[in-house]
């Protein structure tokens, strides 16, 4: 861990490496920081929320620790600020423009209002990645090691017409594209990725990351085809109850009981099948990230992860227990306040007083969850997650980069407004 | 002055060069082991290039640029902050801030504004006469339930119902239904609360509140309210409002982000700023509810009298009477506006049936 970093700026430890990437974090000062930027943010009704963001990347970049060397975040809340001014300023109307081309298209023309809202929805998906690189940009452009830059050049819209023409071909092939996709982004994100002059290079194929897809691929392959099966087969039956579903003139009792069972055995089956993919997928994604750094190299600089991926799992399924439990809890309280509340506002005793501090008391554990679930989030998982996958981290012959120099090159003067619009998430913060 | 050893990170490569640090009150001066100066730095440029970890090396830039000394011994830091300032502020990301923050902030300010007050509203009354008649009523059953849900479980628990009450606000109903060409059918219903209000929800769903009842003097009073309410399905404002609150919501959601910062103060705004109707939607309820009066023959001074009395307990602390007073402002336009154009004289219904109705909850 920690303790076990070397300071000597010597690498090379064979192919191998060395542990060289330390994390100076503490649960205590980040509950602090979390805490002021929570009762701030309410206090400004959310646009504290730049600031908060800037000071938390500035206690996690100030944690971590490569080959003795800090990183330091020099973004500042204003850049984030003015950037989603901007955003305000072009996208929402054009949002709010698109609602009023749809009621519009709605009444005069509902075939092409199908299309357009088709449209818009691949558009907004489109928008997330595209925002999502634009975040990238900045952040990295704002991670200074040893006096040095980071950076991300290459097209955010490039990205995401990447993203666009594998997703197509995801769906399909039926998901058998996935582990090719997943490879050509990242060697998108990490060949564009750069320190000072340098870029990261990248040697991957989408054949190597295949056999962690088998699992979830034939899982997925299984679900869509019993899927298309069932819905081909009683393609009649399936209209008749999607009738009876929107139209009340339909009589229900019309449809065949067996044809009943059937959808419920198949779909019932189905969505048994979904679940079962979900731990298949997780496999899949931290085998993904293994893959992504171990892929990467920086001048002379390889990287291999050896994180534990139980223990990422285990991390999640802690937090996940925990978060259930305060759902449970609340939803208790809620239940109890929330019958004073009815039992006194209907009743022939009528009690305003009462049916009000019932409300009141109904409430306030959901605005305590509300408030306290990001925090949750961050300390439970998010903080022992980068923990972990930093201080397993070996570097091999990290000497090669004191001959890198920084680059001129422009960077983004204002952040990531779109991304945080569009709440992108691009690791917890 | 202190002299400290360090290691110097030059901003230009990454390179690490073993340096001296002497710290004094006039600069900051960085030299190599040849006695090079290679940097020097007035005390009032001097930052710290992030937050001081306990056990790690303190690290020290300039204002400007991403240059910085890496100082293995941390006890220098008294001395920095006694001669620095400024020490402990950011280094500086972007250089010019107050231009685009400036133009930014006026444009986001007056995009936010025209969405709100010239876009929304537009968009939402082409929504409400755009939207099928038969999904709004769908979406009012949905609301009807959703209060019923907050009173009790049951809808006997919260309507009330009674024979000869029941015939007589539908007598009423009928009289005013039979003139106006209506996108759906009415749903008219005595909501068992204490309240004097009445409200109409999308698709059709009018709730008289007992408290109304007991509140007027006679039945043409609540054939006034109803018309009026007629007035509001007819022109399918509760839709309107309800599209309303929609782009509302959705653009105050986007302007405030996060839910724990003010989603949930920002839809509590938007529910009281929203919830009421313009001045103009409320003028052309009074012009219909004037119309289906004169048309059925009914007094229009019992709304005429329902609105005096309202203004006249204005100044009561009754909690009561400021629900109504929120969404229906009682003025004394609208009286006189009434007062002007009802026409008819008639009674509204038989003096039995007014008893019943006033009953429809149980005898009091």
């Amino acid at each position: 861990m920690a303790d076990t970093v070397i300071n000597s700026g010597v690498g090379g430890g064979g192919q191998q490496g060395e542990r060289i990437v330390g994390f100076w974090g503490r649960r205590g000062p980040l509950f602090r920081i979390l805490l002021m930027n929570s009762l701030l943010g309410l206090l400004t009704l959310g646009i504290y929320r730049f600031w908060a963001r800037t000071r938390l990347r500035q206690y996690f970049w100030n944690s971590i620790e490569i080959d003795g060397d800090l990183l330091e975040y020099t973004g500042r809340g204003l850049e984030l600020f003015i950037g989603f001014l901007i955003v305000v300023a072009v996208l929402v109307p054009l949002l709010i423009g698109y609602q009023f081309i749809s009621i519009f298209l709605q009444t005069n023309a509902p075939d092409i209002f199908i299309a357009v809202n088709f449209l818009y929805f691949i558009g907004i998906f489109w928008l997330t990645r595209y925002a999502y690189f634009r975040a990238r940009r900045y952040r990295l452009a704002r991670t200074v090691w040893r006096g040095i830059r980071g950076g991300q050049d290459g097209s955010a819209a490039g990205y995401a017409w990447l993203w666009f023409g594998y997703a197509v071909l995801s769906v399909i092939t039926f998901g058998w594209a996935v582990p090719w996709m997943t490879v050509e982004l990242q060697k998108y994100e990490v060949e564009h990725a750069r320190f000072g002059v340098e870029n990261f290079r990248y040697d991957g194929t989408g054949t190597a990351l295949l056999r962690y897809w088998i699992p979830c691929g034939v899982a997925l392959s299984i679900v869509v085809v019993a899927a298309i099966v069932t819905t081909v087969v009683y393609w009649a039956e399936l209209q008749l109850l999607f009738d009876s579903a929107t139209n009340l003139g339909t009589d229900p009792s019309s449809i065949d009981e067996d044809v009943g069972t059937i959808f419920a055995w198949t779909y019932g089956l189905i969505i048994i099948a979904y679940l079962i993919l979900i731990p298949f997928y997780i496999y899949y994604r931290i085998a993904a990230l293994r893959y992504m750094i171990s892929a990467s190299n920086l001048s002379e600089v390889g990287f291999v992860a050896e994180f534990s991926g139980w223990r990422l799992v285990g991390y999640w399924v802690l937090y996940f227990l925990v978060v259930i439990g305060l759902i449970a809890v609340v939803v208790l309280l809620v239940a109890t306040f929330g019958v004073v509340a009815a039992l006194s506002g209907v009743e022939e005793v009528a009690d305003p007083g009462l049916a009000a501090v019932g409300i009141v008391l109904s409430v306030i554990p959901i605005i305590l969850l509300l408030f306290f679930l990001p925090m949750i989030n961050l300390l439970l998982f998010y903080y022992p997650v980068i923990r972990h996958i930093a201080t397993t981290l070996r570097l091999t012959d990290i000497s090669s980069l004191e001959r890198i120099v920084q680059s001129s090159r422009d960077d983004p003067r204002f952040g990531e407004g779109l991304a945080a619009a569009l709440d992108v998430d691009v690791g917890g913060f | 002055m202190t002299d400290v050893t360090a290691r110097y990170f030059d901003g230009e490569s990454a390179r690490q060069i073993d340096v001296v640090v002497q710290i004094g009150p006039q600069n900051v001066v960085v030299r190599d082991e040849a006695d090079t100066v290679l940097a020097v730095w007035p005390p009032d440029e001097v930052r710290l290039a992030g937050k001081p970890v306990e056990g790690r090396p303190l690290r020290v830039g300039r204002a400007k640029g991403v240059a910085q000394v890496v100082i293995a011994d941390p006890s220098c830091l008294a001395d920095l902050e006694r001669l620095c300032p400024n020490l402990n502020k950011l280094r500086p990301g972007i250089r010019e801030v107050w231009r685009p923050i400036a133009f930014w902030s006026t444009v986001a300010i007056a995009s936010a504004a025209f969405l709100f007050l010239v876009a929304i509203p537009f968009a939402a009354r082409e929504a409400a006469q755009a939207i099928p008649p038969d999904i709004e009523a769908r979406l009012g059953e949905a609301a009807a339930d959703q209060i019923t849900r907050f009173f009790s479980h049951t809808e006997e628990a919260v309507y009330c119902s009674s024979p000869q009450g029941d015939i007589a606000l539908r007598e009423l109903t009928q009289r005013f239904v039979t003139q106006v060409d209506l996108p759906y059918p009415l749903t008219v219903r005595v909501i068992k609360s204490p309240l004097v209000n009445a409200f109409t929800l999308p698709g059709g769903q009018i709730l008289i509140f007992n408290g109304l009842l007991d509140f007027v003097e006679g039945p043409e009073e609540v054939a006034g309210v109803l018309a009026h309410e007629i007035g509001h399905a007819l022109r399918r404002h509760p839709m309107e409002i309800f599209a309303k609150n929609v782009g509302a919501a959705t653009l105050i959601g986007l302007l405030l982000g996060d839910i724990t910062g003010g989603s949930v103060i920002g839809a509590l705004v938007q529910f009281t700023v929203t919830a009421s109707y313009t001045r103009d939607a409320e003028r052309d309820a009074d012009a219909d509810a004037v119309d289906l009066l004169n048309g059925s023959g009914i007094d229009g001074s019992g709304l005429v009298e329902f609105f005096d009395r309202l203004r006249a307990e204005e100044n009561s602390d009754l909690q009561d009477i400021l629900a109504v007073i929120g969404t229906h402002p009682a003025t004394d336009e609208r009286s006189d506006f009434v007062r002007t154009n009802a026409t008819a004289d008639g009674s509204a219904m038989s003096v039995a049936h007014w008893q019943a109705l006033k009953d429809i909850c149980g005898e009091k």
